[in-house]
């Protein structure tokens, strides 16, 4: 049934931190080297050699720039700030995605909260994909079934995988660790610590879709520009000692 | 929101088709014989032409038929299902009418009620998302409503009008007129809604508005994908005005303009003419109208693009 089940106190998702996301694209990369093996339907592309590749993607980053308000900064000319953006479902609680399916195809667990497609249902209608405030969701053009982040739910299950394992793919590739997977209904999990710590905020409260992913914001440039800036070129004067300070003072004097 | 035809179609046609059984079911047209025949032939053959057109529209379309189960929660599942019992008593009220060569009062009376509950619920279909905020109000179950009565009115004035041999009857002209003004009046209040209605930005989508002025630097991919093609179509908006014009002008005035030539014409041959254009010329009205319905219509995702 596409009516919403009754909130889990499990609530499974992601924490996406802003501030040490470094824009690589792995987890982007990851994502869908797992799930076009995994869960469900391949995910397709067309035309991926041509001149206007696309493809069906679960997770994508874009990349903002942010001009500071002057005021704020007290620098007239404080410099740009880039924040990279990962993208994937959100896995809602109120989800507007689910509520709008016509087969039910669309469908939220009751018992952790994580948002699926039954693809052997869906009729590719793409209404769901109208109501996501978040872009989540996309249409395989081969299949013609609707494509979404499962939270990898045949890898955070999975016994046949090795414990350091059962984390999401973008999660356990993610070099920066930026992206934290966990149970944001327990106030002691490891992720609901972090959103606490750092001020995680959920994406469009007005939309009222009720994400369960938080994102973890930037630091603010003033933290990182201290009122005097290090002087890196004192790093790679070299401060040769010994046989090799000798070595190096000769070299000198024959220059 | 990209402006797929058969969409488009869909809502244009099945409207007046729908539109035109709520005329029907109340009692309104000659109960004669062969206008009984022409108009069930036309109000049934537009709502399914329409509906068969909205599977094209459809990625698995072998699988419509799972669209009838979910009707406690969507709506899209609930116009099928609307739609559905609205066929099931237009069948049984047209062949009681051509069998008995009467028309049942009660019946009809349902078959409006349940063809205008299918277009509301269409139109709520757009109405419900909150991430296409110029779609997001009561006035656009009006619009919806008010376009498929006035197109279903003056595809019966034409019917009346052509079978009589260009007879125009004045009452015909004025249920049919008021409707389509209505209509009109509608629309410009939507568009001025639309005028006035508050977007996200990159800073409030993003959430970074507090760091300062957002704005996107790289996309996620270079080219153009299934979403941004569905969702951040913006092709149209640069010809918006002109093609409001259009709408304006063909589906407003010149349907008024030629019903009331029509009325005043010397000859019954070029009233007929007359009706039967200002029919074809509402109807591509409401076409632009609803190509504007979707090309101008903004969606959230937009300003992560
Ligand atoms: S992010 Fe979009 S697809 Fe995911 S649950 Fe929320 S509304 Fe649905
Ligand atoms: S595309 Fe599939 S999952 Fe999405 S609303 Fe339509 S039938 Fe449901
Ligand atoms: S949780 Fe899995 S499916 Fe979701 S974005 Fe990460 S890798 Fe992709």
């Amino acid at each position: 049934m596409t009516s919403l089940p009754q909130p889990s106190k499990k609530k499974l998702g992601l924490v996406i931190d802003l501030d040490t996301c470094v824009g690589c694209h792995a987890c982007v990369i990851s994502c869908k080297e797992w799930n076009t093996s995994g869960y469900g339907a391949p995910l397709s592309d067309q035309n991926p050699y041509g001149k206007d590749p696309s493809g069906t993607w679960l997770n994508r980053v874009h990349t903002f720039e942010i001009t500071p308000n002057v005021s704020r900064c007290d620098q007239p000319d404080a410099p740009a700030q880039i924040v990279h953006f990962p993208r994937s479902c959100l896995h809602c609680e109120d989800a507007p995605c689910v509520t709008v399916c016509p087969t039910g195809a669309s469908y939220k667990r009751s018992e952790d909260g994580i948002v699926l497609v039954n693809e052997d249902a869906c009729m590719g209608c793409g209404l769901c994909a109208w109501a996501c405030p978040y872009g989540a969701r996309e249409l395989d053009q081969a299949e013609g079934v609707m494509k979404k982040c499962t939270l990898c739910i045949d890898r955070i299950y999975n016994e046949n995988l090795p414990e350091e394992d059962r984390i999401p793919a973008c999660v356990r590739t993610c070099p920066a660790e930026a992206r934290h997977f966990g149970d944001l209904g327990d106030p002691e999990s490891s992720v609901s610590k972090l959103v606490a710590e750092r001020d995680g905020f959920t994406l469009m409260p007005e939309k009222y879709a009720k994400p369960v992913n938080h994102y973890l914001p930037p630091r603010s440039r003033t933290d990182i520009d201290g009122p005097e800036p290090f002087a890196l070129a004192s790093l790679a004067e070299p401060e040769a000692t010994g046989f090799l300070g000798w070595l190096d003072k000769a070299l000198e004097r024959l220059n | 929101m990209y402006p797929a035809i058969s969409i488009i179609a869909f809502s244009t046609l099945s409207g007046a088709g729908f539109g035109l059984m709520i005329w029907l079911g109340l009692g309104f047209g000659s109960d004669e014989q062969l206008s009984a025949w022409v108009s069930l032939i036309i109000a049934g053959g537009l709502a399914a032409g329409g509906l068969i057109s909205s599977i094209f529209h459809l990625a698995r379309p072998d699988r419509a038929w799972r669209a009838f189960s979910q009707f406690k929660s969507s709506w899209l599942s609930r116009e099928g299902v609307m739609a559905l019992a609205t066929f099931a008593v237009f069948g049984i009220y047209g062949l009681t009418w051509l069998l008995t060569e009467n028309r049942p009062v009660g019946l009809g009376l349902l078959m409006s009620l349940l063809a205008f509950t299918t277009v509301f619920t269409t139109a709520m279909i757009y109405t419900q998302l909150r991430t296409v905020v110029h779609w997001h109000t009561p006035l656009t179950p009006l619009v919806f409503i008010s376009f498929s009565i006035s197109s279903g009115g003056i595809t019966l004035i034409a019917i009346q009008t052509i079978l009589a041999g260009g007879q125009l009857e004045l009452r015909t002209l004025v249920y049919g007129l008021i409707p389509l003004i209505f209509a009109g009046v509608v629309k410009a209040i939507w568009w001025q809604r639309a005028a006035h209605t508050q977007f996200e930005t990159p800073g409030t989508a993003t959430g970074l508005e507090h760091l300062g002025k957002v704005h996107l630097l790289d996309r996620p991919s270079g080219a153009p994908t299934w979403l941004t093609k569905e969702l951040v179509f913006v092709v149209a908006r640069r010809r918006a005005t002109a093609l409001r014009r259009i709408c304006l002008a063909f589906g407003i005035v010149a349907p008024l303009v030629l019903g009331l030539l029509a009325w005043n014409s010397p000859s019954l041959l070029l009233t007929a003419i007359l009706v039967f254009f200002s029919l074809v010329m509402h109807l591509i009205g409401i076409f632009a109208e609803r190509w504007l319905f979707f090309a101008e219509a903004e969606h959230v995702v937009a300003t992560y693009y």
